[in-house]
């Protein structure tokens, strides 16, 4: 049981951020990223590899995931984003769907030819599963006398500390306001002398970084395969619309509570309809409340 | 779009199987039937400004139910105009949600009501057959029945597809739904029933697309679950972006970018589609608004100078 409110918290946790990362993109430039889920494979993909590389070292793993997901965000944003800003929501939206295809299918071919097309494990090297800073965990841990897999505490540690992160930033910084000022009104933004393109950078490029991390958090869960993204990007849209778009707290919130319930659900009801009835469900919430439980866009919150 | 543009079109469609031999027949009626679908979503999207993300769905809502008809021995006729019906229907259920939900809200919705149609159709193998799909639908008897035949019927219905969406594009429906997307509020209050042209719009693209996917079903013989998956819907979608808002020769051209030109580059399964992105990527970086008003350009400029050369030569 605790074991599978871990796996929903890490699960959850990956939705939040995913949700955060589409919800603040929205917020600064008004478009939504098709190309989300995808970003968060290669996360989940280049995690593997550097967790490999490491030794099974998840602190470093994070934090080369996260530059990785910077430098990929900026070019997201200057490429791409700055460049079709002018020509509407519809030029984003292709760009973007475009970007996951060219992403997903060489995911699919890398995959395919590195590990037989079989999802990716994180496991090091060496004979310990996980290590932080070059100290390794024991292969299992005991507490109350059940016994945990070491890296899904990490894990599950790790995404509690970095969603208390992202919410620190979003609410208390100068970063996080200036994200708010511009979601609300650019021009006004601009009056007051917020520099409009760099914030929206900056907001890319965190966005993106959180979500490749949720990747490696996944990943390092379960496990890294291309088709991990879309399937996660389309949960994170349920959490998003749940909690209304540009609605940090709210998402984080619900994208937890939504990972546990699927965790529990999933342990005592089994795996095979779950997707059919989650799509429904939020087809039917949609169509009950047209733009989400909360009012669309209540900068307040953000 | 102007009557040169229409031209070039036209023989852009007419001419796909002269380029490829006849090896080459399956994939030019496949792109015949692309175009036939995303023409649909050209009303649905690129006049009535709606995301449909399961266009693919819709295609496959006529894909079965014709297939299942002519497997239980229903003539050709009777089973495409069943499939159409079907799409009609499932298009106008589409629209009264696309009259509740709007915006990025709805392009979420048709992205869930198009894994749902996919999961539906995995699970109800009874009728769908599962995840092997149909298989082995019975030829159509007398001229239709030969693989030529077909061809032509699918290029005839690729035209008179193309032709009703130009003619929409002119009568006051169709203006009045591309008001409807440019200012709601304006045209409203100008006594343009917006809610209703939104419902229409979606059910043409519907129809439009299920006879596609009947097509499909009688050229191949066979439906596959993969005819209806999100990437299908997706690229669907970006063919109708990438042509730009109304644009025919653009849909025409985008398909013919995203159909024949893998084909001829030799790439196969996922490098191809990766392929495919990178292309459309590309293009709407370089074509913001789309290639169809560039296209619709070079081809007038064309037309005039060769029109003026012509006249100069009897002059």
């Amino acid at each position: 049981m605790i074991d599978s409110i871990i796996v929903g918290v890490l699960v959850g946790a990956s939705y939040a951020l995913v949700g955060v990362g589409l919800s603040v993109i929205y917020g600064v430039l008004g478009v939504v990223n098709f190309a989300h889920g995808e970003l968060l494979t290669l996360g989940a993909l280049v995690g593997v590899v550097v967790f490999r590389l490491t030794n099974g070292d998840l602190l470093l793993t994070a934090i080369s995931v996260l530059f990785v997901g910077s430098i990929v965000g900026l070019a997201l944003h200057d490429l791409v984003l700055r460049r079709l800003a002018a020509a509407g929501a519809s030029a984003t939206i292709v760009a973007t769907l475009g970007l996951g295809m060219v992403l997903y299918n060489t995911a699919v071919v890398v995959v395919g030819r590195w590990n037989d097309g079989q999802p990716l494990l994180y496991r090091s090297a060496a004979g310990s599963d996980v290590s932080v800073l070059g100290i390794p965990f024991p292969p299992s841990v005991a507490i109350a006398g059940a016994s945990y897999s070491p890296l899904r505490l990490v894990a599950g540690g790790l995404a509690i500390l970095l969603i208390t992160i992202v919410a620190v930033i979003l609410r208390a910084t100068q970063f996080g306001r200036a994200v708010k000022a511009v979601a609300w009104n650019r021009e006004v933004a601009a009056t007051f002398g917020i520099d409009a393109t760099r914030v929206a950078r900056y907001a890319v490029m965190f966005s993106i970084a959180i979500t490749c991390l949720a990747g490696v958090l996944i990943g390092a869960t379960v496990s890294a395969s291309p088709t991990l993204g879309a399937e996660l990007a389309l949960k994170a849209f349920a959490v998003v619309v749940c909690a209304g778009f540009g609605n940090v707290g709210a998402t984080l919130s619900v994208g937890v509570l939504m990972g546990i319930v699927e965790s529990i659900a999933t342990r005592q009801l089994g795996t095979s309809d779950q997707h059919l009835w989650l799509y429904a469900l939020l087809i039917l919430l949609l169509l009950v409340r047209p733009t989400g439980l909360r009012a669309e866009q209540t900068v307040e919150a953000l | 779009m102007k009557v040169s543009a229409a031209l070039v079109t036209a023989i852009l469609v007419i001419s796909l199987p002269l380029f490829g031999n006849a090896s080459r027949m399956d994939e030019m009626a496949l792109a015949l039937i692309q175009f036939t679908a995303a023409l649909g979503l050209a009303v649905a999207f690129g006049m009535a400004g709606e995301f449909v993300i399961c266009q693919a769905s819709l295609v496959g809502v006529g894909g079965y139910v014709f297939g299942y008809l002519r497997l239980h021995g229903c003539p050709f006729l009777l089973a495409l105009l069943s499939a159409a019906a079907a799409g009609a229907s499932a298009g106008t259920l589409l629209g009264a949600a696309a009259v509740r939900v709007r915006g990025h809200y709805f392009a979420i919705l048709t992205l869930a009501a198009g894994v749902v149609m996919y999961e539906c159709v995995i699970r109800f193998a009874g009728v769908t057959g599962g995840a092997v799909g149909l298989s082995s639908v019975p030829p159509v008897t007398g001229a239709l029945g030969t693989g030529t035949g077909l061809y032509a019927l699918i290029s005839g219905v690729a035209i008179i597809a193309a032709l009703y969406v130009y003619i929409l594009q002119r009568t006051p429906l169709g203006r009045g739904l591309i008001a409807a997307r440019r200012s709601p509020g304006l045209a409203a209050a100008s006594g343009i029933n917006t809610s209703g042209l939104k419902v229409a719009a979606l059910a043409v693209s519907g129809t439009i697309a299920a006879v596609a996917g009947a097509l499909h079903v009688q050229f191949m013989t066979s439906f596959t679950p993969e005819n209806v998956s999100i990437e299908r819907s997706v690229i669907l979608l970006l063919i109708v972006a990438l042509a730009g808002r109304g644009s025919i020769i653009g849909v025409a051209v985008a398909t013919w970018i995203s159909e024949i030109v893998p084909g001829y580059l030799r790439v196969v399964g996922e490098v191809r589609f990766a392929l495919l992105g990178f292309i459309i990527l590309m293009t709407i970086l370089l074509a913001p608004g789309g290639i169809g008003a560039p296209l619709e350009r070079i081809f007038d400029r064309a037309v005039r100078v060769i029109s003026k050369r012509v006249a100069a030569c009897f002059a």
